[in-house]
């Protein structure tokens, strides 16, 4: 075959498609044919993310009656609804342009087109903290020096794990990893400079993953760590809930590196995300050193205020002061929270037990409710 | 979202609510592709619109046996979009108003060069790669056997990339 019989191919497997023999052989040898393989590849991520955007953009309400008139559903909302049109119209928004920002979450991507690796550690279980639990990462795969590791570190009753990642490139599908993981007992309390100078010294081991196979990563002292990996041609919103969608799911409650913001002044400033999926009074609690904590509920509760949710903005209004709480991806279906302030609330010896919580660092967690009403109790 | 089936029978039964939600789960995605089907974003706000409007008179035509929902409304927008088609002037006074139409917030390079491929390609490309629709179902939402789907697949990739890539590389210089 030559390259022009095998482009029809080419643009076949891109689809996933299964290619004659003579064509693939073809491929293999022909530079010409692998780069448009690999162009074909990177306009489905390209398109996609046009889509995203144009999505968005044409999510703006439309004029329903002046085509369905007789359909009367949507007439019937505007003159009946109790809410201002205007809202209404800027609710629709809101769903559709979140409903449109799933498509790009939904592509997973073939190793061609994959310009992300993601990376499950699953660690058996310990004594670690995460012991049981799945921890991942996002690396790119394009052969930048910047973005192609990852770390983590985790602390526990009876010893401390330490974990370097490389990714090298790619051979064929499978990903070319260098792994550095050491397991230090009874270090588990044991404050931790993180730099790169922690796995300077641990032996690095060659780990060839195909996209998903799982490898068994032995840790002297602690055993095995499976590690499975895939492809991605983006990043998902959250990097370690790679099925997360823009749009919050009915019982979710999100709260993603929020801002706080009082009278124009920021409060609170935090990385990271706390999530919870099932519990019907989901709280975040927002501890800020000198100024106590901010209950942020689902639902009424004692001595809490109305708020306002849109997307990722929470507003309300306590003791004369207007705060603004913004996080970088929308929190809740729900329109209302209930929000208190608690100025004597301090960290408790229990919450310091059990995260890495300090009395002059800002933090913050979203669980039920009445968990974190004991914790006042227990305080 | 609800089953497709059950949602669709809730529309024959002029449940008002389930149109609602069909609505909201497909307007945005199905304007988004008719902007490459007739290239022209006022003309896909009106198709679109049709097609809904026309479905919810005459809800008919679904077979959750042959294909999902969302490929049944791609398909019956591509009817409405064809039939645009032949109430046009001649293409090329079309093809003049597309490109300034599009909104500078969704400009970009793969979007030009899209743009710049027939009507037919976009609406190929951007099924497979933006609705991820399979080859069978857009043999049936184009009314075209698969082995064509292949063919035309490839030709509108070759077209995109020969455009995008003299883009990129046009930009390069710049």
């Amino acid at each position: 075959m030559n390259c022009k019989e095998v482009g029809e191919y080419i643009s076949a497997l891109c689809d996933g498609e299964r290619i004659p023999r003579d064509a693939a052989e073809h491929l293999g040898g022909c530079e010409s044919c692998r780069a448009q393989l690999n162009e074909y590849a990177a306009m489905g991520p390209e398109l996609r993310r046009l889509a995203s955007l144009e999505e968005a953009a044409v999510a703006a309400p439309l004029d329903w009656t002046r085509t369905v008139s007789k359909a009367g559903w949507w007439q019937k909302g505007l003159t009946t609804m109790r809410i201002p049109k205007l809202a209404f119209g800027v609710m629709l928004i809101a769903i559709i342009a979140l409903s449109s920002g799933l498509v790009m979450v939904r592509a997973r991507a073939g190793a061609a087109a994959g310009r992300f690796l993601e990376l499950k550690y699953k660690i058996a279980p310990s004594g670690l903290a995460h012991s049981g639990r799945v921890d991942i990462c996002i690396m790119r795969v394009d052969g930048s020096q910047k973005g192609n590791t990852c770390d983590f570190v985790d602390h526990g009753r009876e010893g401390l794990l330490l974990m370097n990642t490389r990714l090298t490139g790619k051979v064929g599908e499978s990903a070319q990893l260098r792994i550095r993981a050491k397991y230090v007992p009874g270090d588990g309390d044991a404050e931790v400079d993180y730099n790169e100078a922690l796995f300077k010294d641990i032996p690095e081991k060659a780990l060839s993953l195909e996209p998903g196979e799982k490898r068994d990563v032995e840790v002297a002292g602690l055993g095995r760590i499976e590690v499975e990996g895939e492809y991605l041609d983006h990043i998902p919103p959250l990097v370690y809930r790679p099925q997360e969608t823009l749009d919050p799911d009915p019982k979710e409650f999100r709260i993603v590196a929020p801002v706080l913001v009082r009278d124009n002044q920021v409060i609170a400033n935090a990385d990271g995300s706390s999530i919870d999926t099932g519990a019907s009074d989901a709280t975040l609690m927002l501890y800020v050193p000198g100024e106590g904590r901010y209950l942020v509920s689902l639902v009424p509760f004692e001595g809490a205020v109305e708020g306002s949710v849109h997307l990722g903005k929470i507003t309300f209004s306590l003791q004369g002061h207007d705060y603004l709480l913004l996080t970088s991806m929308p929190i809740t279906v729900s329109e209302h929270v209930w929000v208190k302030h608690e100025p004597d609330f301090k960290v408790s010896e229990h919450m310091v037990r059990q995260s890495d919580a300090r009395d002059d660092r800002t933090m913050y967690i979203v669980r039920s409710l009445r968990k974190l009403q004991q914790e006042r109790i227990e305080h | 979202m609800t089953d497709d089936r059950e949602l669709w029978d809730r529309i024959c039964r002029r449940d008002a609510s389930a149109f609602e939600e069909l609505y909201r789960a497909y307007r945005a995605s199905l304007q988004a592709f008719l902007r490459r089907a007739v290239s022209n974003p006022q003309a896909a706000e009106d198709v679109t619109q049709e097609t809904f409007a026309s479905i919810w008179r005459h809800p008919n035509g679904f077979d959750p046996a042959r294909g999902t929902l969302r490929s049944y409304l791609l398909g019956a927008g591509r009817k409405r979009a064809a039939e645009w088609w032949r109430q046009q002037k001649p293409q090329g006074e079309a093809e003049t108003e597309k490109t300034e139409e599009c909104g500078a917030e969704t400009r970009s390079l793969i979007g030009d060069a899209l743009a710049r491929l027939t009507a037919e390609q976009q609406s190929l490309l951007w099924l497979r790669e933006v609705e991820g629709q399979s080859y069978t179902e857009l043999a049936a939402i184009l009314e075209i056997p698969v082995g064509t789907v292949r063919s035309r697949l490839f030709a509108a990739r070759e077209a995109l990339r020969k455009i995008w890539r003299g883009e990129r590389n046009t930009e390069g210089e710049v």
